[in-house]
């Protein structure tokens, strides 16, 4: 497949517009890499765990992590529909 | 379904997030979860969990992706458009080999678990044998596979779709099943507090255990897929596709690690057996007897949700492997009886009955566990590719596409998803050592017939079209030297080299014009000027030619450049030289001889001569600066031509910087290497002693400087293509291609034939290397 063939497919962007969107994530990226290590750090915290209590610390605080890093994930969603929107305009 | 091309229709953009995360939820809480449950925890014990929760942070690396990509390409070939997109060369066909496969062994799974959950269910009512077959013979559990196998390629020759309200009713039930069962679970471990003991040990077959659970039920991760594969349906799919991706994995991934809770902590043995062993020993039935345990109605509940998820997720594999394959044919990558659709039906029945047998032979010769691991690796290993694709993607498209969603720490964090899947891939052997030797199997033959088979058809599907031949030898062996003509002016002197060049050889000559038309007109459209590429070009070189005594074919072409006729020329008659001419000037600073020389020099796979100069009829002095041995060989061998033709006198140089600081000793090594390299020409000098001398080693530290000098006190210089890597063509340039700009006199650059495996490395460096995207041609 080629630049034609999705261009053709309408997969591509307005040429006018090629180079104007930027390509950073619009994710929280400190927040976010705090959630996946503390996710990463309470996995190996159950493993070590080994069924006791610190098992269990580390499940909740897996859940919680978790949790954290898709709220951001959707968040980031809204706002680089919202940037690119914004860019459209300015371009 | 998918449909034929003459039937395409554009699909309507109803489903909103929340159908379509359900669609992803339905498709994770299936039969992956019912099946593998406890084998994943025979394998890992209670850690189970760990295993679950590992998966869903290494799913989420590679959902970034998804939620990436599908957000800009929401197409509906999801993982197997992107790779074709992203990475070069068998990649394509080989995620499409790959998927194939990995969606007809999941067939083959979901086979095999529901003959374990219909004969489970005949246990229960007390039937011991069914024709006299006992229930629990392994003939019996391999034939209900196959039986039921054959109903869901009948069912989907029928052309019944994978999604649809029984699809939605399906999900429904399931998800309510395994709440019940996970509630009721919980409810007994919080009134049992005993039951917390069965978690210790909790690794009891240590980090292996869990990293191999990990690979087995990788396959119940997978369903996300979905999500991207129903793109050209789903509302504002920018932001609702990737909002669907993440939202399905969170609600799927606690339902999974609450299942393996109380699975392992809510059953009583009832015996000094471990819940976790007691479940691996269960197999595919775990879930079931773990259910009979604490759950109301828990062994019919979960009979019923186990038949329904394998039904269902056979059907869907059986109709999307169906549809690779479908694909596959449809692109030339399988041959053409893949892509027939039935006239009454729509369906493509020969593809169905190709993966169908695909399904029921894995089911038939592979234990349980082995077919899972094979379909686990598989699946890996195509998620691996997605995650290498999204980053060639986004280098050469990234500026152009819309992005609904960004990957984080780009490109780190789809490296870190790559290694945590090689990781896990290979702890799979370790699991299962038969999955992965079928899976290397399957992938090797599928390199073999990509080699042998597709990609000669797909190349013969892009090539640019022989609209005009005139008498063509065929002898198979004969030396083939082509020259391109355009421009009758500029012939001659091309004419005469390719004509010396193939009378020495023995060879024939082989004039070829290309008819250009652009981008944005059919190909159709060059035909009209066939006959005045004939009367103006091809006539006149085929006269100019006439001369020389050489058998002389013409040839004219249609293609949207001269560079892509004259590569498929090459390929197309196994031609062994090109003959192009050089203007002397580049075009634009982007090129480095201009793009058509540049293009034929990187992608023909023959040798090449681009000549510079109008008159090569009265050369006297030729001047060869050799560098490498291997090189100088074409390059004196094109000299000793002019020397018999011509009696010309040739000077060959090694030039050196006095940077390379070789000692004498170190100068005469380099030479005799250099001798060798040219000591089988016949015409060369005879004794190694007069080579040595014949070969004059100067030192100097301005080489282009001194070649320039050098050359313009000869008729004709003849200098090799750059060898230098790419690195120093970038921060440099290249010393034949400096010398080329700032000498005057006759000029012929060679380049060799490259190996294949020189060939393929370098186009695969070039591949990654490239921002560019690629382009029609």
């Amino acid at each position: 497949m080629s630049l034609e063939d999705l261009q053709e497919q309408n997969i591509l962007l307005p040429e006018e517009e090629w180079g104007e969107h930027e390509l950073k994530t619009t994710i929280a990226e400190i927040p976010l890499a705090i959630l996946f290590l503390c996710a990463a750090a309470s996995w190996v915290a159950a493993y070590f765990g080994n069924g006791n209590w610190l098992t269990w610390v580390g499940v909740v605080v897996f859940f919680l992590s978790f949790f954290g890093i898709i709220l951001l994930c959707d968040r980031a969603v809204t706002k680089q529909r919202k940037r690119f929107k914004k860019e459209q305009k300015e371009s | 379904m998918a449909e034929s091309p003459q039937h395409q229709t554009e699909l309507s953009r109803d489903l909103g997030v929340f159908t379509i995360t359900m669609v992803g939820v339905g498709a994770m809480i299936g039969a992956g979860i019912f099946v593998l449950t406890g084998y994943a925890a025979g394998t890992a014990g209670p850690a189970l969990i760990l295993a679950f929760a590992g998966n869903g942070l290494v799913t989420f690396l590679t959902a970034l992706a998804y939620a990436e990509l599908g957000s800009a390409i929401p197409e509906a070939g999801g993982g197997y458009l992107w790779v074709k997109e992203g990475l070069p060369g068998p990649n394509a066909f080989l995620a499409g080999w790959m998927s194939w496969f990995a969606h007809s062994v999941a067939g083959s799974l979901y086979a095999l678990g529901f003959s374990s959950y219909l004969g489970f269910v005949l246990h229960e009512f007390g039937i011991q044998s069914v024709a006299g077959i006992p229930i629990e013979a392994a003939i019996f559990q391999k034939g209900l596979a196959v039986a039921i196998a054959l109903i869901f390629i009948a069912i989907n020759f029928k052309g019944v779709s994978e999604t649809g309200i029984a699809g939605n009713i399906v999900t429904v039930i399931k998800v309510i099943i395994i709440g019940l069962f996970i509630a009721s679970g919980l409810w007994v471990m919080f009134n049992k507090p005993v039951n917390w003991g069965h978690f210790t040990p909790f690794t009891p077959k240590g980090f292996t255990g869990v990293m191999s659970a990990m690979g087995l039920t990788y396959i119940a991760f997978e369903g996300y897929e979905i999500i991207v594969q129903a793109g050209e349906e789903v509302k504002n799919p920018k932001k609702n596709i990737p909002r669907a991706v993440f939202w399905s994995l969170f609600i799927v991934i606690p339902i999974y690690i609450l299942v393996a809770i109380v699975a392992v902590g809510a059953v009583d043995t009832g015996s000094a057996q471990t819940t976790w062993q007691w479940l691996g020993d269960a197999g595919e039935l775990g879930l079931a007897e773990a259910a009979r345990q604490f759950m109301p109605l828990g062994t019919s509940l979960l009979l019923i949700g186990g038949l329904l998820s394998t039904m269902s997720a056979l059907n869907a594999t059986t109709f999307s492997s169906t549809r690779v394959s479908f694909a596959m044919g449809r692109d030339r990558n399988l041959p053409d009886f893949f892509a027939k659709i039935n006239e009454i039906t729509r369906t493509p029945y020969l593809a169905l009955i190709a993966s169908g047998s695909l399904i029921i032979f894995m089911a038939v010769a592979v234990p349980i566990e082995d077919v899972a691991a094979a379909a686990d690796v598989m699946f890996l290993l195509l998620f691996l590719q997605v995650n290498v694709a999204i980053i060639t993607i986004r280098r050469k498209y990234g500026d152009k596409l819309d992005y609904g969603f960004l990957i984080p720490f780009f490109p780190f964090t789809p490296i870190l998803a790559i290694v945590l899947m090689i990781v896990i891939a290979g702890y799979m052997f370790h699991f299962s050592p038969l999955g992965w030797y079928v899976v290397v199997g399957w992938i090797t033959t599928g390199f073999v017939i990509y080699y042998t088979y597709a990609k000669k058809r797909e190349r013969a599907k892009r090539v640019s079209p022989v609209v005009l031949e005139q008498s063509v030898y065929k002898e198979k062996e004969r030396f083939r030297v082509l020259i391109p003509v355009a421009n009758p002016k500029t012939s001659q002197a091309l004419i005469d080299f390719g004509a010396m060049v193939a009378k020495e050889k023995d060879g024939e000559l082989i004039l070829m014009n290309a008819i250009t038309v652009p981008q944005q007109s059919p190909l159709e459209v060059g035909r009209q000027y066939i006959k005045n590429a004939r009367d103006r070009v091809i006539d006149e070189a085929l006269e100019m030619a006439q001369k020389h005594d050489v058998p002389t074919s013409s040839v004219i072409r249609i293609a949207r450049k001269p560079a892509k006729a004259i590569i498929d020329e090459v390929e197309d008659r196994d031609i062994d030289m090109v003959v192009m001419g050089w203007q002397g000037k580049r075009r634009s600073p982007e090129t480095r001889l201009g793009s058509n020389i540049d293009q034929v020099m990187k992608d023909a796979d023959c040798d090449i001569a681009v000549l510079r100069g109008k008159e090569f009829s009265n050369v006297k002095n030729i001047f060869i600066p050799i560098a490498y041995p291997d090189q100088a060989h074409l390059m004196l061998e094109v000299g000793q031509m002019f020397e018999k033709e011509q009696q010309s006198n040739i000077d060959l140089y090694h030039i050196i910087s006095p940077r390379v600081n070789d000692d004498e000793e170190a100068k005469q090594r380099r030479l005799n290497d250099l001798y060798e390299g040219l000591a089988d020409l016949k015409a060369g000098p005879d004794s190694e002693e007069e080579a040595k001398h014949a070969i004059k080693l100067t030192v100097d530290t301005n080489i282009v400087g001194s070649i320039v000098d050098l050359s313009s006190q000869h008729d004709l210089t003849i200098i090799g293509a750059a060898r230098e890597g790419w690195f120093h063509k970038l921060i440099a340039g290249t010393k034949p291609e400096q010398i080329a700009q700032r000498t005057d006199g006759n000029l012929i650059l060679i380049k060799n034939r490259r190996t294949t495996i020189h060939s393929g490395l370098l186009d695969v460096i070039e591949f990654f290397r490239s921002s560019e995207p690629d382009r029609a041609q």
